[in-house]
C-alpha cells in the first residue's frame, strides 16, 4: 500500500468518526446555545442510549433498527425528566449562577448514571451484533461497515436537526432564544418549555450516537467519557454555540486524531485533543465560527 | 465570637486526643487521608467559593506536588522537609502559569481549560514512565520509621490542615479576602473600584496551587505510592462533593464536608462499597437542588441562635420614641 493510499484510508476513517463526533458536538451546542448551561452528563446519556438499545435487543429481541429509535425515545423522555427536575431552576433564573449550578449538578448526575450502569449491567463489556460486517469498498478506499453505518446515521440525523432548526417554527424559536432570551420571551416564545425540548433532543442525539457506535466501541459504564471529551473539544474548536462550527470541528477532530495516532506518538493520543482545546480557548476563545460576545 | 473560640478549642482538643483513644491504624490512615482532602477542599474553596474561579485542575496540581516530592527524595536525595516545601513551590509556579494563561477566561471556559490542563498533566505522568513509573506510579520512601505506626502521619496532617485553615481565616479577614470576594461577585465592578483583579486572580491561583502541592506531597507519604490516578477527574469529583455538601464559600464548610464524606464512606465500605459514590452523587444533587449553601447553611440558624445575645448587644441603643 502506497503512503498516499494509506493517507486516504486514514482520512476516510477520520471523516467517518468525525461525523459521529459532530453529532455529539451538535447536542452540546444546542444545549449551550439555547439554554446557556453546560451539560457535563452528555457522555452518560450517550452511555445510557447504548445500554438501552442493548437491553431492548437482548430482552425483547428487537432488531437494531427498531431498538434504535425506541431507545432514543426513551432517552428523550429521561432527558425531559432530568431537565424538569434538576435544571429548571437554572433556566428560570432562580439560581444566582446558572452556569456553575448546571456544571456541578450535571457532573453529579454523570457520576450517578455511571454507578447506576454498574449496578444494573455490571462493569463488563457488552456487545451488540455488527450492523454491517466486514469492510465496504468505497471508491479508492475501504471502510469498516459498522463505521460506515455510524457515519451515514450521524449525517442523516445532523441533516434532519439542522433542517428542523432552519425551517420549523420551533427551530426559529430556538434561534430566537439563542440570540436574545428576553426578546424571545417578550415575543411569546415559551422559553422554559423550549429549553426542556432542546435538552431532551440533545440527550436523544447523544443516545443515538452511543447506540450506533456500540458495535465498534462496545458498551461499558464509562464508555461516555471519551465522547464527552470529544464533544467539548469540538465546540471549543468550532466556537461555543455555533452549529456549523460544531460540525466542522467534529470532522477536523476526527481527521486530526486518526492522522495524529498514525504519524505522531500514539501514547499521547488523548493529550493532543486537550492541547488543541486549550490552545483554542486561550488564543481564540470564540473558535472558528463563534460570534464575538 | 466566644462560641466560635470555644468550638475551635473543643475541636483542637478532640483532634489532638484522637490517636490516644483510637488505636486502629486503619482509622488513623482514614483520618490522615481526610486531612489531605481538607487541604485540597479548603484551597479549592478559596478558588471557587471565595474568588469564583471554577477549576478542575486541583487534584492534578496535587499530583504534581506528590510527584515533585517523590522524585526529589528518590532521585536527588533531598531531605523530606525540603521536598515537601519544594513540592509546594513547584506546584505553586505551575498553578501560576495556568492562572496566567487563563486570566481572561471565566466560568465554563475556565473549567474547560483547567480540565485540559489536568488531563495533559496526568497524560504526561502516564506516558513518561521512565521518570514517573507510568500507571504503576512511584513508591515513596517512608517519612517516619515504620515502628512509629500511623500516628506521626496523623499529627503531620493535622498540622498541615491547621496551617491551611489559619491561612484561610487570616486571608478572609484581610483586605485581600475582600478583593477576592469582590472578584467573585462582580469582576468588572471590583476592577472599576480599583481592585487589581489580574494580580489577585493570579495570586489566588498561586497560593491554591501551593497548598495543593503541599497536600499532594503529604498524600504521597501517607499512602506510600503516588500514581496518576490521584489527579483524575473522579478525585476532583470527590473534592467538589465535599465542598458542596459542607458549604461552599465558608471556612468550616469544606472541613465538615470532608470528614462527613470520609467517615461515611468508611462505614459504607462493607456492604455498599461500590455504591458509596452513587449515594454521594444523589446527596450532591439533592444538596445542589434544595440546599444550595450545604450543611453550613442548614446549621447557620443554630449558630445565630447561639450568638444572638451578642448581636443584640452590638446594636446601638435605639432611643425610646
Amino acid at each position: 500500500m502506497s503512503p498516499f493510499h494509506l493517507f486516504l484510508e486514514i482520512l476516510a476513517r477520520g471523516i467517518a468518526i468525525g461525523a459521529v463526533y459532530a453529532l455529539m458536538g451538535l447536542g452540546l451546542t444546542l444545549i449551550f446555545g439555547v439554554m446557556r448551561i453546560i451539560n457535563f452528563a452528555q457522555g452518560e446519556f450517550y452511555m445510557v442510549g447504548a445500554y438501552t438499545v442493548f437491553a431492548l435487543m437482548q430482552n425483547l429481541a428487537l432488531p437494531f433498527y427498531i431498538a434504535l429509535p425506541l431507545g432514543m425515545g426513551i432517552v428523550f423522555a429521561i432527558g425531559w425528566l432530568v431537565e424538569q427536575m434538576l435544571l429548571r431552576p437554572a433556566l428560570a433564573g432562580r439560581i444566582d449562577n446558572p452556569m456553575e449550578y448546571s456544571l456541578i449538578i450535571t457532573f453529579a448526575l454523570s457520576i450517578l448514571l455511571q454507578k447506576l450502569a454498574i449496578l444494573v449491567f455490571g462493569p463488563f463489556y457488552q456487545k451488540i451484533p455488527d450492523l454491517l460486517p466486514g469492510n465496504v469498498p468505497l471508491g479508492p478506499v475501504t471502510i469498516p461497515g459498522n463505521l460506515l453505518v455510524a457515519m451515514l446515521f450521524s449525517a442523516a440525523l445532523i441533516a434532519i436537526v439542522t433542517l428542523f432548526i432552519a425551517r420549523t417554527k420551533t427551530g426559529r424559536a430556538w434561534r430566537a432564544i439563542a440570540q436574545c432570551l428576553p426578546g424571545a420571551s417578550i415575543t411569546g416564545v415559551r422559553v422554559e418549555r423550549q429549553g426542556a425540548l432542546v435538552f431532551a433532543l440533545s440527550t436523544a442525539l447523544a443516545a443515538g450516537a452511543g447506540a450506533v457506535l456500540a458495535p465498534i466501541t462496545l458498551i461499558f459504564p464509562t464508555v461516555g467519557s471519551a465522547p464527552l471529551v470529544k464533544g467539548y473539544e469540538i465546540i471549543a474548536i468550532g466556537g461555543l454555540g455555533s452549529i456549523p462550527g460544531s460540525l466542522l470541528g467534529g470532522i477536523l477532530l476526527g481527521i486530526a486524531e486518526t492522522l495524529g495516532s498514525v504519524y505522531l506518538n500514539s501514547a499521547y493520543k488523548d493529550v493532543y485533543g486537550f492541547a488543541l482545546l486549550m490552545l483554542f480557548l486561550i488564543f481564540r476563545p470564540r473558535g472558528l465560527f463563534g460570534q464575538v460576545s | 465570637m466566644r462560641p466560635n473560640g470555644l468550638a475551635i478549642c473543643g475541636v483542637a482538643i478532640v483532634a489532638l486526643g484522637v490517636p490516644f483513644v483510637l488505636r486502629s491504624p486503619h482509622w488513623l490512615q482514614v483520618l490522615s487521608l481526610a486531612f489531605y482532602y481538607v487541604v485540597l477542599t479548603t484551597s479549592w474553596n478559596l478558588m471557587m467559593g471565595f474568588t469564583g474561579l471554577f477549576s478542575f485542575a486541583h487534584t492534578a496540581l496535587a499530583a504534581i506536588g506528590a510527584y515533585t516530592a517523590a522524585l526529589l527524595v528518590l532521585r536527588a536525595g533531598l531531605p523530606h522537609v525540603w521536598a515537601i516545601a519544594a513540592a509546594g513551590i513547584v506546584t505553586g509556579v505551575a498553578s501560576l502559569l495556568l492562572g496566567a494563561i487563563s486570566l481572561r477566561l471565566r466560568g465554563f471556559y475556565l473549567c474547560l481549560v483547567t480540565w485540559g490542563f489536568a488531563e495533559i498533566t496526568i497524560g504526561i505522568f502516564r506516558v513518561e514512565y521512565r521518570v514517573t513509573g507510568g500507571t504503576m506510579g512511584l513508591m515513596v520512601p517512608s517519612l517516619f520509621p515504620s515502628a512509629w505506626g500511623k500516628t506521626p502521619y496523623y499529627y503531620l496532617g493535622l498540622f498541615l490542615a491547621a496551617l491551611v485553615l489559619t491561612f484561610m481565616v487570616l486571608l478572609s479577614r484581610s483586605r485581600i479576602g475582600l478583593y477576592l470576594r469582590s472578584i467573585r461577585d462582580d469582576e468588572l465592578a471590583s476592577e472599576v473600584l480599583g481592585v487589581h483583579t489580574v494580580l489577585w486572580k493570579v495570586f489566588c491561583f498561586t497560593v491554591c496551587g501551593f497548598w495543593a502541592g503541599v497536600g499532594g506531597a503529604y498524600y504521597g507519604y501517607v499512602v506510600g505510592v503516588v500514581d496518576p490516578n490521584m489527579g483524575a477527574l473522579s478525585e476532583m469529583g470527590k473534592v467538589i462533593l465535599m465542598v458542596i455538601i459542607g458549604g461552599m464559600g465558608t471556612i468550616p464548610g469544606p472541613v465538615v464536608g470532608t470528614f462527613l464524606v470520609m467517615v461515611l464512606s468508611e462505614f459504607l465500605r462493607g456492604r455498599l462499597a461500590a455504591m458509596s459514590m452513587l449515594i454521594f452523587a444523589v446527596v450532591l444533587i439533592v444538596v445542589m437542588r434544595f440546599l444550595p449553601g450545604g450543611i453550613m447553611a442548614a446549621v447557620r440558624p443554630l449558630f445565630s441562635f447561639l450568638t444572638r445575645e451578642k448581636r443584640v448587644r452590638l446594636k446601638p441603643e435605639a432611643p425610646e420614641s
